[in-house]
C-alpha cells in the first residue's frame, strides 16, 4: 500500500544512531504501554465475546432485535472495529515483543518493531477513515 | 511477565522490558530509521482523519440534539458525544506531536528520534489508559447485569 501524501523522497540520513539513556527509557515505556494496551484489548474483546455468546445462546432473538435496532452504518462500524481491533492487538503485541527483544539482542528487532508500528498506523488510518465515512452517513441520515 | 510497582503513574512493568543487561550500545539501524520515516505520512493521515471525525461528531451532536425533546436524553447525548469528542481531541494532540517529529526525521533531522519515541510512548499510554477506563466501565456494567440476573443467569442455578 502506498503511503498517503509521501511527496518527494526523503533526504539522505546517517546510517545509524546510538540511543541515549533517556531515549531508551522512552522506548521501554512505549513497549510497556503497547503491551498494556494489547492486554486490555484482549480482556475487553474476550469479555464482549463471552457476553455475546451468553446472550446469543440463551436469547438469540433479543440479540437479533438489538442488532436490527441499530442503523446499518453503526452496525458496520462496530463489526469493523472488532476486526481491526483483533489485528491491531496482534500488531501491538508484536511491537512490544520486538522492543523487548531489542533490549536483549539489539538489532534487527527494533526494525521489526517499527515495521509493526507502521503496519498498525496503516491499519488504524484505514479503519478510522472508513469509520469516519460511516459516521458521516449516520449523521447525514439523522438530518 | 508483569510485575507490580509502587507508583501508579508508571507504565505496567514487564520483566523482559525492564531488563538492564543491554548488549553494548543500543544502535538504531538505517533500516529502522527508514521504517520510522515511512510511518510519518500514515500518522499525519490518521491525525487528519481524527480531525475529520471530530467535525462529524460535532455535526452529529447537533443533529441528535435536534431530535431529542427530553432534557435527560439531551444530557446523555451531550455526555456521550461530547466525551467522544474530548477523547478524540486528546488523541489528536499526541498524533500531531508524533506527526511533526516524524516530518522532521523525514527531512533528515535525526534529533527528532527522541521526540518520536516519546510520542509513541505518550500515544500508547493515553490510549491504554482510555481503554482501561472503558474496559473498567464495561466490567462495572457487566457486574450490574450479572447481579440483577440479566446476564449469565445460569450462574444462579
Amino acid at each position: 500500500m502506498t503511503a498517503p501524501g509521501t511527496g518527494n523522497a526523503a533526504p539522505e540520513r546517517p546510517q545509524t544512531i546510538v540511543l541515549a539513556e533517556p531515549e531508551l527509557e522512552r522506548l521501554r515505556a512505549a513497549g510497556r504501554w503497547a503491551r498494556s494496551l494489547a492486554r486490555t484489548g484482549m480482556v475487553a474483546f474476550s469479555m464482549v465475546l463471552v457476553l455475546l455468546l451468553d446472550v446469543g445462546v440463551r436469547n438469540g432473538q433479543s440479540l437479533t432485535r438489538a442488532a436490527r435496532a441499530q442503523q446499518t452504518p453503526m452496525l458496520a462500524s462496530g463489526a469493523l472495529f472488532v476486526l481491526a481491533g483483533i489485528v491491531a492487538i496482534a500488531l501491538l503485541w508484536s511491537y512490544a515483543g520486538n522492543v523487548a527483544a531489542f533490549f536483549v539482542r539489539g538489532e534487527p528487532a527494533l526494525t521489526r518493531s517499527f515495521r509493526r508500528l507502521r503496519q498498525f498506523f496503516m491499519l488504524w488510518t484505514c479503519y478510522a477513515a472508513i469509520g469516519a465515512f460511516l459516521e458521516f452517513i449516520a449523521a447525514w441520515t439523522r438530518f | 511477565m508483569a510485575t507490580t510497582t509502587s507508583n501508579p503513574f508508571e507504565p505496567p512493568r514487564t520483566t523482559d522490558l525492564d531488563r538492564a543487561d543491554a548488549p553494548g550500545p543500543m544502535v538504531v539501524s538505517a533500516e529502522a530509521l527508514r521504517e520510522l520515516a515511512a510511518t510519518a505520512p500514515w500518522v499525519r493521515a490518521l491525525a487528519s482523519v481524527t480531525m475529520l471525525t471530530i467535525a462529524i461528531e460535532a455535526v452529529r451532536l447537533i443533529a441528535d440534539l435536534g431530535h431529542t425533546a427530553v432534557a435527560t436524553n439531551s444530557f446523555i447525548v451531550i455526555l456521550s458525544t461530547g466525551g467522544s469528542i474530548a477523547i478524540s481531541t486528546l488523541v489528536l494532540r499526541v498524533l500531531r506531536r508524533y506527526a511533526a517529529a516524524s516530518a522532521r526525521l523525514r527531512d533528515g533531522n535525526t534529533t527528532a528520534l527522541g521526540p518520536i519515541i516519546g510520542a509513541q510512548a505518550s500515544y500508547f499510554k493515553l490510549v491504554s489508559v482510555l481503554a482501561a477506563i472503558g474496559t473498567g466501565v464495561y466490567i462495572f456494567g457487566l457486574a450490574i447485569g450479572i447481579g440483577s440476573g440479566r446476564f449469565f443467569s445460569w450462574i444462579y442455578k
